[in-house]
């Protein structure tokens, strides 16, 4: 008598998820072996005819486009945002909360950034070294700032505004908030900062643009001086 | 930190858009339905060994389809399809009685784990021990969802296999 062996078995043995016995019981059974043959050439058909990057777009933009829908009360920067290198990878959809409002008394606005590590991040320290191709992913805390603006500024003096892009840059007061795509570095040389400038009134964000434009590397006092507010720097070094 | 979705859907994409193809019969309705599973799994935010998220896809493309199904106007092109509608529609049903969540219960519910069930079992040929594996029931739990579920679809149903 031949074994029923149910199509989602040949799934995970194609998938490479399927237990040991699960294994043995396929490669014993002939019929199943040439049906997993065709699920073989099935996957490379789908994976060449919708490819990986292009899917994964199409998902980020459904998700965010039901993060607003379902979202209380959206964030309104939480929206696509033009990409400073060539590629976006991947996006990290914070999950929509109610801003309460509370301001996080005698905490300074700051920003964090993480790479993406295989399907993992680690949190780089200022300064840190980075390569082009690699794909980082920016997060900022208000602290006691209301509105921010972040926009960062590469080697080549290409300057990239993320936030905000429409509206006037109300900040979320969540503990931690991570915009919403990751970015991938380009072959730009020496250097990619971040700013982020953050205070109680609306940032003139094309001020900060024209500024760092005119000038990639000015000095953060600078900034804190031409805008009277808290800036926070964060600078990745950009290694061949 | 998010799940990696280019990573997830080069590992089980395939298997998804399969899923969904062999439920809605589409090749293009197929890969919609795709996108709108990886989003759901996006949506969960969990992160899953291989296995688990195999199953999770799996039910999740399941129900999808039976969603995309329950929502097209279609001529039921052989018997798996007509019972497919029908449990597309038994879903629907108890939505629509979730809006009257007090007589959803005196009716007693059809969930949409209970039908992606019985998809599993009466369309896909699973056993009762399998679907049990799959959605972590007992067996005597599945059958009895089943049992109520074939009540609620109706006698006009009659291909549906005994348990």
């Amino acid at each position: 008598m031949t074994e029923r062996i149910s199509e989602l078995m040949l799934e995970r043995y194609v998938a490479g998820s399927a237990t040991a016995d699960e294994r043995a019981r396929i490669e014993a059974a002939p019929d199943a072996m040439a049906r997993v043959a065709e699920l073989r050439r099935d996957d490379e058909a789908l994976l060449e005819r919708h490819p990986a990057a292009s899917v994964a777009a199409v998902v980020r933009a459904r998700s965010a486009e039901a993060a607003k829908k379902t979202a209380p009360k959206p964030f309104l920067w939480l929206v696509p945002v033009v990409a400073m290198a060539a590629a976006v990878l991947f996006v990290a959809v914070p999950r929509e909360q109610a801003d309460d409002e509370i301001r996080l008394k005698g905490v300074q606005p700051r920003l964090s950034l993480y790479r993406q590590v295989g399907a993992a991040s680690e949190k780089l320290a200022n300064g840190a070294g980075a390569r082009a191709g690699d794909t980082v992913q920016v997060a900022y805390l208000a602290g006691e700032a209301t509105y921010g603006a972040i926009v960062s500024v590469d080697g080549r003096g290409s300057v990239t505004v993320h936030a905000p892009t429409h509206g006037d840059g109300k900040l979320s007061q969540r503990n931690e908030v991570l915009l919403p795509r990751a970015y991938t570095l380009d072959d730009a040389p020496r250097f990619e900062r971040f700013v982020f400038v953050a205070g109680k009134r609306p940032i003139d964000v094309e001020k900060l643009r024209k500024l760092l434009r005119d000038a990639p590397d000015i000095e953060a006092e600078k900034l804190r001086q031409a805008f009277a507010t808290t800036v926070d720097v964060f600078t990745l070094q950009k290694e061949p | 930190m998010a799940i990696d979705i280019e990573d997830a859907y080069r590992r089980f994409g395939p298997m998804v858009v399969r899923r969904c193809r062999a439920l809605l019969t589409d090749q293009e309705q197929a890969v919609d339905a795709m996108h709108d599973v990886f989003v759901r799994l996006m949506q969960s935010g969990d992160r899953l060994d291989d296995r688990a998220m195999s199953s999770l896809l799996y039910r999740i493309a399941t129900n999808v389809s039976l969603n995309k199904l329950r929502t097209r106007r279609r001529k039921p092109e052989h018997a798996d399809d007509d019972l497919l509608g029908a449990l597309a529609h038994a879903t629907s049903l108890e939505e629509e009685a979730g809006t009257r969540r007090l007589l959803g219960r005196l009716l007693g519910g059809v969930t949409e784990s209970t039908t992606t069930m019985a998809v599993m079992h009466w369309v896909d040929g699973m056993s009762l021990e399998e679907v049990a594996a799959e959605t972590g029931m007992s067996i005597s739990g599945v059958r009895k969802r089943l049992r109520t579920l074939k009540e609620r679809i109706g006698a006009r149903h009659t291909e549906v296999a005994d348990d």
